[in-house]
């Protein structure tokens, strides 16, 4: 891979954090010039080239704003930074790998990965329960767990003792930790609501759900014989109680003074909460405990955490599903050893802006330094269009509730058709291969492809085909599902009620259980397929999959002629994805082979030499160019094998030099078209078995014609090469 | 016409354009003619000064204070004991070597008779008959003679003289010297007090130039001014100063030390000058200096402090010039009614401005005194008794005056608050016309009706005439269109894709292909026929005149007719040449509204 060494840079079309720099202002004016300079190319990709999702995380930040309306008590959340808004007023949550519910949704992937159950098959409410505050507690718990034996051992161990300062590291580690709940009260809700929870059920047991007095005593036989348990003497529990005080009071101490230091307005009822939470083991401290407005307290921070929940999931599932996009897209390519891994250029604007006549030209003049010129750093082979309206009528409702609204409705931020089209006429000039698929909704995961087939999306995808950009188009189905709409309900906790005797109780009435629909979380299908193809490209991913197998693979080359749809590839190279239904019906299937629609997953049983395969493997991998004669769609190897030879030919023919071109195709060995010929047994041969490449020089009209037959597949292929050199002669 | 209105004509031109008459006229400046100024030094040379003045530093002090007075002083000296003991008459700026020479021979001894002492400088002062006279007196007691008797003569001879002098207007200044004249209450102070003069005491010798500043500067008025004050260190010390006092006659630098002064030179441009050397003083006396610039270098003793002055003299002559400003009087029609050519206001209302210059004695060319340095000094005038404080603005004063009738007029100036001791012409008389008559009433001319009959009619003519040429005027013929390039032999290939970027409308307007291989081989096609085929609708300046034809190798031949800014890598295509696009190529189009902007790719098809 010398001279091109890679073809898997994948450009994403969509935004993922508004106030980082776009592709847009960083490109800047162009008027009069036709590329970028080294310098604006390198700050392009220092800004938005990623190698890894994590990179992408550092560079973009994705955050989503938070702040509290006065006006109707409750707080909101949005995706672009108010601007309005003083910066004191706002909080930005970054949805970091720390984000609870981001947490929450990666251990959902995770466990169903492993578990490697379906959708139907799986619980996800276990795992959704992150997100209630007994989760919550739980985390906490073990933090104060750990906080309690370091502060025991760093009292325990002398003034200057080197180990001290070690323990104290580790203390202050642990107090940053904990700092992150109490430093913020939207933090503090779960802790507060579990807290009085658990005061309020001291003694007894959850199920039960009532609140009675307890009185510690000790067991004894009477006189009699008889098993009793008696009062404790006060001197006794004191003596007790005194041993772990020496320690619990000094972290008490800490951390009020660490809360107040953290908080100017501080107020004793947090104070109180935080303490109780990180040192819950006070036996000589009594606390009077107000039932009734502990209870009214308890009801309306378990309204106010649920509210408050529900609006931040609906604002942050879109942007969640992006991320979550950008993640499998680089989880897509697993190998022993790095090669060519794939880069994601995130353009972060809107291709509905990006699409615009006003800012094409900036695109174009992109584009124009990256994909035409010989030096392939930087080439853009593939882009990612993801959220496709499915709705033709959805473009109306691409208007973003920016400070009125409550929420960002789901399926809200959609791109149109027109935008798709007009951008890939762009890319078809820069052969970029374009991924797209439909917006994240039931009627575009394999449930519904399983059960309606591919017609509807064949019928949304007409105004693509027949068109000269058809063959850049790579329409990808269906969405992968994290969390199926009808599962996605969690249940935080219930109401409390006192009943008659003072005596409190969880609710059970139906309406009191406070629940949350998170309303399914979705994967955009292009992100999955335009990782799998980029990943495929790499020698030393195929190479990891086909070892079994006794096909060679060629280190040098790229797989830019791999061919997932041939012979049993696509059960040795197949997705990170789990297997989400049992499969498609065979007369789905028979629809899909007979149209050679689209870049098509599949959710199969199937086992290749005795193992099944749990993963989703890639069915069909077609575009919208419509071979007629075969009636079916043209393979995607095609395109890229096409503009691979293009791009060879230009660099070594020295931009095609007649002399060049002729040596490029002689049979002589040192010959480019000899050695991809010496490598056709190889799974990424350029050139296969059955496959020919020959030219034609047209001298009359200083034309050279390239033929590139794919054999194995049904339709060959015709591209034309200019030859520039004619005018120079 | 009637009398009346004729009369506000008048007043009214004659009120708005001021009428000047403007009159230079030379006054004839009088000459002073009294003899100046004239001071005796009286100096007690009784035996008790040998201990009041080891040093004599008295003595030294005395031939200091000869020299330094202005060349319009003259100096005398008087020296007593027990009898008078050294005399000197009164000697113009000539021969004050020999009064210095006079008291440079004194010897302390004797008696001290200071009755005979101050009789006989009185009777030297009355014998001159200089206006402004003074005694300069030296005593280091009171009056002590062999006897008792004696003593009570020569006080009774003391206080006879003083009443002489205070008869006589000399002024008596009495420098006391040593502990027997503390007493500032005694007989010999009494004659200063009496006189107005000055009383000074000095405890010790040293001390006495402190008592002879006041007696120069408050005692006998004369103008003096620091121009530095330099610590010795033993080696040469050199002061360059730059002296503002443009075209003095004389200036006098006087050096003055509480010890030694040794080595003293100087360095200036001058006609002449002379240097006189004391014990802790040094004079150079420089006549006509020519430059400001005066260097000065001298070696004084460690860790004395030496003053330096200068004393400038000018001698000066006054002129005096006369510019008449005439006016009708404004209010004489309103009061006199019909009585307007009454004989009293037959006069123009006259004001004389009367400007002084000084300038030098001896060339009267030389202006003095217009430099900044004494912008805005004083001089006091007095007319008619009358004295006001007049400013120097540019080296001149101004009075203005109201003239009725012709009359002299004669103006006195002290120049006590100039920064510069002035001798010469103190006076200027200037004969100040009166009031020419007013001239002889005419007859008002006729209003010219028929010229401006005439006048308008024909503006009429000419307004009508202008109105039919505009209307009838041919319209502007639109500039032809620029002429279409020579068709192409050539066959068009590829396409055109076309982004509009900005338009006048502000609608954004999806990106456009054009397909040239379509148009026939031949055809100049505009930009605007490019876009009109693309329906668009809006109108783009200059998009007419910007044409292409095929050319050689698969190219496009550009021609830009228009005013329409076309860039292509950063390039400025020029108006009304041609460039070949190649393929692939990109241009950018900024119209001529300077609003619209369109980008346009040459692609293959």
């Amino acid at each position: 891979m010398d001279t091109i060494n890679q073809t898997n840079r994948t450009l994403l079309l969509d935004v993922i954090n508004p106030d980082m720099p776009d592709l847009l202002t960083l490109v800047g004016d162009v008027k009069g010039i036709d590329s970028l300079d080294d310098d604006k190319m390198k700050e392009i990709n220092q800004y938005l080239e990623c190698h890894s999702y994590e990179e992408m995380e550092r560079k973009f930040k994705p955050v989503v704003w938070s702040f509290f309306d006065a006006n109707s008590q409750s707080v909101k959340y949005t995706l672009e930074r108010p601007e309005n808004m003083p910066e004191s007023m706002l909080t930005p949550i970054y949805l970091n790998e720390f984000e609870n519910f981001q947490k929450t949704i990666l251990s959902v992937m995770q466990s169903r990965k492993a578990q490697g159950l379906l959708n139907t098959e799986f619980s996800y409410e276990k795992v959704l329960e992150m997100i209630s505050p007994k989760k919550v507690m739980e985390d906490i718990k073990q933090v104060r767990k750990e906080l309690q034996y370091n502060y025991k051992k760093f009292t325990e161990l002398e003034e200057g003792d080197p180990q001290k300062l070690d323990v104290g590291d580790k203390l202050n580690l642990l107090f940053e930790d904990a700092s992150t709940n109490y430093n913020n009260v939207m933090a503090m809700l779960p802790l507060a609501i579990e807290d009085i929870k658990t005061r309020l059920f001291l003694g007894t047991s959850e199920q039960q759900g009532e609140h009675a007095e307890i009185v510690p005593g000790y067991l004894s036989m009477g006189n009699n014989g008889e098993l009793k348990v008696l009062e404790a003497k006060k001197e006794e529990s004191t003596t007790l109680a005194l041993r772990d005080d020496n320690i619990n009071t000094g972290l008490i101490e800490a951390i009020k003074e660490d809360y107040q230091a953290l908080n100017n307005d501080s107020n004793e009822y947090v104070q109180n909460l935080v303490v109780r939470t990180f040192c819950p083991l006070v036996s000589t401290e009594q606390t009077v405990v107000d039932v009734e407005a502990e209870v009214a307290n308890y009801n309306s921070y378990l309204e106010f955490y649920r509210a408050s929940k529900d609006n931040f999931i609906k604002v942050v599932k879109p942007l969640l599903e992006k991320l979550l996009g950008i993640r499998m897209f680089f989880d897509q390519y697993k190998a022993k050893a790095k090669g060519m891994a794939p880069t994601l250029v995130v353009a972060n604007i809107s291709p509905e802006m990006l699409a615009k006549s006003s800012n094409l030209p900036r695109l174009i003049t992109y584009l124009n330094t990256t994909n035409s010129k010989n030096n392939f750093k930087d080439t853009i082979w593939y882009a990612i269009y993801p959220n496709v309206a499915w709705s033709q009528d959805v473009t109306n409702r691409i208007q973003r509730e920016r400070f009125k609204g409550n929420v960002k409705k789901a399926g809200t931020d959609v791109y149109s058709m027109e935008a798709l089209a007009t951008l890939l006429d762009v890319f078809k000039d820069y052969r970029v291969e374009t991924f797209f698929s439909f917006e994240n909704r039931e009627e575009t995961t394999f449930n519904a492809l399983a059960a309606e087939g591919i017609e509807k999306a064949i019928e949304k995808c007409a105004s693509l085909t027949g068109k000269a950009f058809s063959e850049f188009a790579i329409p990808v189905l269906p969405n992968f599902t994290v969390i199926p709409r009808n599962k996605s309900g969690i249940i935080l906790d219930s109401r409390m009620k006192v009943t008659d005797g003072n005596v409190v109780e969880l609710s059970k009435e139906k309406e009191d259980i406070m629940r949350l629909w998170i309303e399914g979380v979705y994967i955009n299908g292009a992100y999955v397929a335009a990782g799998f193809r980029a990943a495929c490209q790499c020698p030393e991913f195929l190479k990891d999959h086909f070892s079994r197998t006794k096909i060679k693979t060629d280190m040098e080359l790229p797989g830019v002629r791999f061919d997932i749809e041939a012979g049993n590839n696509s059960l040795l190279a197949y997705t990170t994805m789990p297997k989400e239904i049992t499969g498609f019906t065979n007369s789905i299937k028979a629809q899909i082979n007979q149209k050679n629609f689209g870049w098509v997953f599949s959710s199969e049983n199937a086992s290749l030499n005795g193992e099944d395969i749990t993963n989703i493997s890639v069915y069909k991998a077609r575009n919208l160019l419509y071979d007629s004669e075969h009636s079916s769609y043209e393979p995607v190897y095609k395109t890229q094998v096409t503009t691979y030879i293009e791009r060879i030919l230009r660099y070594v023919t020295g931009d095609f030099k007649e002399d060049n071109i002729k040596n490029f195709f002689s049979n002589n060995p040192q010959s480019q078209k000899s050695k991809w010929l010496a490598k056709k047994e190889c799974i990424n041969a350029i050139i296969m078995d059955g496959d020919s490449l020959d030219y034609n020089i047209d001298d009359s009209n200083g034309v050279c014609e390239l033929t590139i037959s794919f054999n194995g597949s049904p339709r060959n292929l015709e591209v034309q090469i200019n030859r520039l050199t004619s005018n120079i002669s | 016409m009637r009398r009346g209105t004729y009369r506000t004509i008048l007043s009214l031109i004659m009120v708005i354009a001021f009428f000047f008459l403007s009159v230079p006229c030379v006054g004839n400046a009088t000459e002073k003619t009294d003899g100046g100024k004239s001071v005796i030094f009286l100096l007690d040379a009784s035996g008790s000064m040998k201990s009041n003045d080891p040093d004599r530093f008295v003595i030294d002090d005395i031939v200091q204070m000869i020299y330094t007075l202005p060349t319009e002083y003259q100096a005398g000296f008087v020296a007593y004991g027990a009898e008078i003991t050294a005399e000197q008459g009164l000697a113009g700026n000539g021969g004050r070597n020999n009064v210095a020479a006079a008291v440079k021979g004194v010897e302390y001894k004797g008696y001290s008779n200071a009755g005979i002492g101050l009789q006989r400088a009185v009777e030297l002062l009355l014998e001159d008959a200089g206006k402004d006279r003074h005694i300069v007196m030296f005593s280091d007691g009171e009056i002590l003679m062999d006897s008792q008797e004696m003593t009570e003569a020569s006080g009774a001879l003391f206080q006879s003289a003083v009443g002489q002098a205070e008869e006589a207007g000399i002024t008596i200044h009495v420098l006391g010297l040593g502990e027997d004249m503390e007493d500032m209450g005694n007989s010999i102070f009494d004659a200063a007090h009496r006189t107005v003069g000055q009383s000074c005491h000095a405890a010790q010798a040293e001390d006495i130039r402190k008592a002879i500043s006041q007696v120069l500067v408050e005692g006998l008025a004369i103008k003096r001014s620091t121009v530095a004050v330099v610590e010795a260190g033993g080696e040469t010390e050199t002061v360059g100063v730059e002296l503002p006092y443009a075209y003095a006659d004389k200036l006098r630098i006087l050096l003055t030390s509480n010890a030694p002064i040794q080595n003293v030179s100087a360095n200036f441009q001058a006609e002449s000058a002379r240097q006189f050397n004391g014990e802790r003083h040094a004079l150079i006396e420089i006549e006509d200096p020519s430059g400001g610039e005066l260097e000065i270098r001298f070696e004084g003793i460690p860790g004395s402090q030496v003053e330096i002055y200068v004393i400038p003299e000018y001698y000066v002559d006054v002129r005096a010039e006369v510019i008449y400003t005439d006016r009708v009087p404004e209010e004489a029609g309103d009061i006199q009614g019909d009585n307007i050519m009454a004989e009293k206001d037959a006069y123009y209302q006259r004001t004389a401005c009367i400007l002084y210059t000084f300038s030098r004695a001896d060339n009267e060319n030389i202006l003095l005194w217009n430099t900044d340095y004494f912008q805005h000094n004083k001089i006091s005038v007095t007319v008619n008794e009358e004295t006001k404080e007049l400013a120097l603005n540019e080296g001149r004063l101004q009075i203005e005056e109201r003239v009725t009738d012709s009359c002299i007029y004669e103006a006195w100036f002290d120049y006590s608050q100039l920064p510069v001791n002035v001798v010469g012409t103190d006076s200027a008389r200037v004969e100040l016309e009166g009031a020419p008559p007013l001239p002889e009433p005419q007859e008002e001319p006729k209003p010219p009706y028929l010229l401006i009959g005439a006048s308008i009619v024909l503006l009429l003519i000419l307004l009508t005439i202008v109105l039919l040429w505009l209307r009838r005027r041919p319209k502007p013929v639109p500039a032809p269109l620029e002429e279409r390039p020579e068709p192409s032999r050539y066959s068009y290939v590829g396409m055109l894709k076309l982004y509009i970027t900005r338009t006048r409308a502000g609608y954004d307007i999806p990106p456009l292909s054009f397909n040239l291989f379509r148009t026939s081989a031949g055809r100049v096609i505009s930009l605007q026929e490019i876009i009109k085929n693309c329906d668009v609708k809006e109108e783009f300046a200059g998009a007419e005149a910007i044409y292409f034809k095929a050319g050689p190798g698969r190219t496009l031949i550009l021609t830009n007719n228009s005013d329409c800014t076309i860039m292509k890598n950063r390039e400025i295509l020029m108006k009304k040449q041609s460039y070949q696009l190649p393929l692939d190529s990109k241009v950018d189009i900024s119209f001529e509204d300077e609003i619209s902007e369109l980008t346009f790719q040459y692609k293959e098809a």
